[in-house]
């Protein structure tokens, strides 16, 4: 047997409304899936924060080694802000620069893990749950010019014993 | 028979030196003293255990064999990382851990406190003349960090030894000569020499020689030899060129990985790996200097499952206790790599886009239609760029939309992040009706002055308590609040701008028939004194009160030019009750 992954992105006002994203597209609403064409976000501001989990159902021994990059990147002038570890707690998502988000998305297959599972990094998930939550924000500078960003694709590994 | 002795917090005896005080000096016939370290000492932030002290299991003990012997073990694993385990750092001796023949140390983590004293070796098996054994053993220990100040200085130093799963890094000589592992023939040794397996000597560096991996050969005597292992960054900077190397798999581009002295052959090694230059395939966790981490960073380092079988000669783990093999076969190195199956990946896309706002107005109309009883009409606007920071006035087009028998009208407006959104209550529609809009994106203020509201403020309420007329202020002056008797609206032309439709003042007058001061003003954005193109008043708008009546500014509006600031202001004057201004309908194309 193996385990059943889902992305999780919560929104709204706490607890918040949980769905399962099919995208991770940022803009200027706190929604899933939203269409960027319709949530723009204005130069020099920020997207709303993303708050995402993964969740594995199923049959395992344990999941561990959460490990988030990306490849591709986004037009120069914007950046995307991270934070992983230890996040346990849900928050309302913000389009103020974000307190969770602070480092860069790695852009390759990072050494060690970057997203924790009950509050640590070396932590391993034995039943069926999820992870702490990660945080996303782009972050995007004044001058960068309207219009559609180069599209990236989010990378996360597990181990799955 | 062998006797335990227990060293740590809680345990007998507080330190190792303690332990080793408590064995007889005459080892003959009293068997294997096993000194076991727990946690104790000095806490290391990093969790380790600190045992600042001279190891010593070779003086004063005597005849050392076999069968009785001094084993010197580690009881908390160093896990490969610096601040970790059993730590046993040296007073100002010549090394920190001495162990005679046929002696065995396993698991510690060996450095110095430069504060105390400059180790000249981590580990020294030292051996006795006429001893010709391989017994002594010397495995899965973390030795790193060592700073010789004299002639020599060597991770492990050993005559006869069995030296495996050692990690030996940042082995340091400001002086003299660094070895990661060294060993020498003594003088009266008969044969021997040091079995090297599975060890990872990396990062050594000394004034004159800096060798990794130091055998001296004596041709026909010692059997040294080295498999399995690891050896990399060794430089000296005065050295002395070695003369035999390794008959091993590697890259022999630094002259000081591996010398033997005696320059009589090809060196009996072999799946090796001496590198300098191609430390990605290598691919260890760490080789920062100070911070170095040998263990294998993943599988695709040329280290996996690339070295040679060698459980028959004894030993069959790594230096962190993980099985050999894992996977497929040995890993080179003291680090065996737990891979299990490959990581599970998966991926989602991400998109955005990026607006950049412009500020001023943006208008237009819209229709909200008559919902049902009961129901709210809203209507969402799109209006990239808009944020909650907007401002907006909205009014109604036609007056045969409203419903004068049912009440206020009552319509919201309400800036939200690329939309605007109108809603109205049911009751006030008699039939889909035309909506006009402004809308500020910057946050300018677009109505003001008056009224004791800001626009800021949305959800603003556009109302007036006559629904009748049909055209809906900007900003209602008040007729029971004499202080709130003026009304402006605000707003800046878009470039676009080309004429006025129209601008339509609509207002109800007090039972005096007051008067009132209307202005229309345009100011071009970059001047400092603003251009007044149009300006009348005090008048007496005339009318019939408690009456809708409206006036016509159209007329003073020429001359208007985009970007121009456009100011309607309205204030009243009396005498009488205060005049109700409740709609200014201005209409561009």
């Amino acid at each position: 047997m193996v385990a059943t992954f889902n992305w999780e992105e919560r929104n709204g006002e706490e607890p918040g409304v949980v769905s399962i994203p099919t995208n991770l597209n940022f803009g200027s609403a706190d929604q899933v899936d939203l269409t960027p064409s319709e949530n723009p976000i204005i130069a020099g501001k920020n997207s709303y924060e993303k708050w995402l989990r993964g969740r594995w159902q199923g049959i395992f021994t344990s999941i561990s080694n959460l490990k988030l990059w990306w490849t591709g990147s986004f037009v120069s002038g914007t950046v995307v802000k991270f934070g992983g570890n230890g996040i346990v707690e849900y928050e309302q998502p913000v389009d103020t620069t974000s307190t969770y988000a602070v480092d860069d998305v790695p852009s390759s297959a990072p050494g060690t893990a970057n997203i924790s599972i009950n509050g640590g990094l070396g932590n391993s998930l034995l039943f069926p749950g999820w992870s702490d939550y990660f945080v996303m924000q782009l972050q995007v500078d004044s001058g960068v010019s309207a219009g559609p960003l180069n599209q990236v694709t989010y990378h996360l590994s597990y181990d799955e014993v | 028979m062998a006797t335990t002795y227990t060293v740590g917090t809680g345990k007998t005896y507080p330190t190792i030196s303690a332990a080793l005080g408590a064995i007889p000096t005459n080892l003959l016939g009293t068997g294997e003293h096993i000194v076991e370290v727990y946690a104790g000492g000095i806490a290391h932030p990093s969790g380790g255990s600190i045992y600042n002290e001279v190891v010593d299991a070779k003086a004063p003990f005597s005849n050392f064999n076999p069968s009785d012997r001094i084993i010197l073990r580690a009881m908390v694993n160093h896990e490969g990382q610096r601040g970790k385990g059993i730590i046993v750092t040296n007073s100002p001796a010549p090394f920190s851990i001495r162990i005679g023949p046929f002696c065995e140390v396993f698991g510690f983590a060996v450095t110095h406190d430069p504060a105390v004293g400059f180790p000249l070796y981590g580990i020294y098996a030292d051996h006795n003349i006429g001893i010709s054994s391989m017994e002594t053993l010397i495995h899965n220990n973390f030795v790193y960090d060592l700073e010789g100040d004299d002639m020599e200085a060597a991770g492990i130093y050993a005559t006869s030894a069995y030296i495996y799963n050692n990690a030996i890094v940042n082995i340091r000589n400001s002086v003299g000569h660094a070895y990661g592992i060294q060993s020498v023939l003594g003088p009266g040794v008969l044969s021997g020499g040091v079995t090297v397996y599975n060890n990872t000597i990396y990062r050594v560096h000394g004034n004159d020689n800096a060798v990794g991996l130091y055998m001296e050969y004596q041709e026909g005597g010692c059997g040294s030899t080295s498999q399995n292992t690891i050896i990399g960054d060794c430089l000296g900077l005065s050295g002395v060129t070695a003369t035999v190397f390794m008959a091993a798999n590697g890259n022999y581009d630094n002259y000081y990985m591996v010398e033997d002295s005696a320059d009589t052959g090809a060196y009996p090694g072999f799946n090796n790996l001496i590198f300098q230059n191609f430390l990605t395939q290598v691919k260890l966790t760490n080789l920062s200097v100070g911070a170095e981490d040998v263990r294998l960073l993943d599988n695709t380092s040329v280290c996996y499952d690339s070295g040679q079988d060698l459980s028959l000669s004894g030993f069959t783990d790594d230096f962190l206790g993980t099985l050999r093999p894992q996977d497929v076969a040995w890993d080179r190195g003291c680090h065996e790599l737990i891979t299990g199956p490959p990581p599970v990946e998966v991926t989602l896309t991400s998109d955005a886009e990026v607006v950049v706002v412009t500020p001023g107005i943006v208008s237009g109309k819209t229709t909200m239609l008559r919902s049902g009883a009961g129901e709210y009409s809203k209507k969402e606007i799109n209006i990239p760029g808009l944020t909650t920071d907007g401002v907006a006035v909205i009014t109604l087009a036609e007056r045969d939309s409203m419903t004068d028998t049912r009440g206020q009208p009552e319509f919201w407006a309400k800036c939200e992040t690329n939309k605007l959104t109108i809603t109205c209550e049911e009751r006030q529609l008699f039939q889909d009706t035309v909506i006009y809009y402004m809308v500020n994106k910057d946050g300018s203020e677009i109505g003001g002055g008056g009224g004791g509201e800001t626009q800021k403020d949305w959800f603003y309420e556009v109302s007036n308590s006559n629904a009748t007329f049909g055209y809906y202020p900007t900003r209602r002056i008040d007729d029971s609040s004499p202080e709130n008797s003026e009304a402006a609206t605000i707003f800046k032309l878009p470039n676009s701008f080309t004429g006025f439709t129209g601008i339509l003042l609509g207002y109800i007058p007090g039972p005096g028939i007051a008067d009132v001061d209307i202005h229309v003003c345009f100011t071009a954005p970059l001047q400092s004194v603003p251009r007044v193109q149009n300006s009348t008043g005090p008048t007496s708008l005339g009318g019939v009160a408690g009456t809708i009546n409206g006036i016509d500014l159209s007329a003073y509006t020429t001359g208007a030019l985009p970007g121009d600031l456009v100011s309607i202001h309205v204030a009243y004057l009396g005498p009488g009750d205060p005049t109700d201004i409740i709609g200014a309908l201005v209409v561009y194309s």
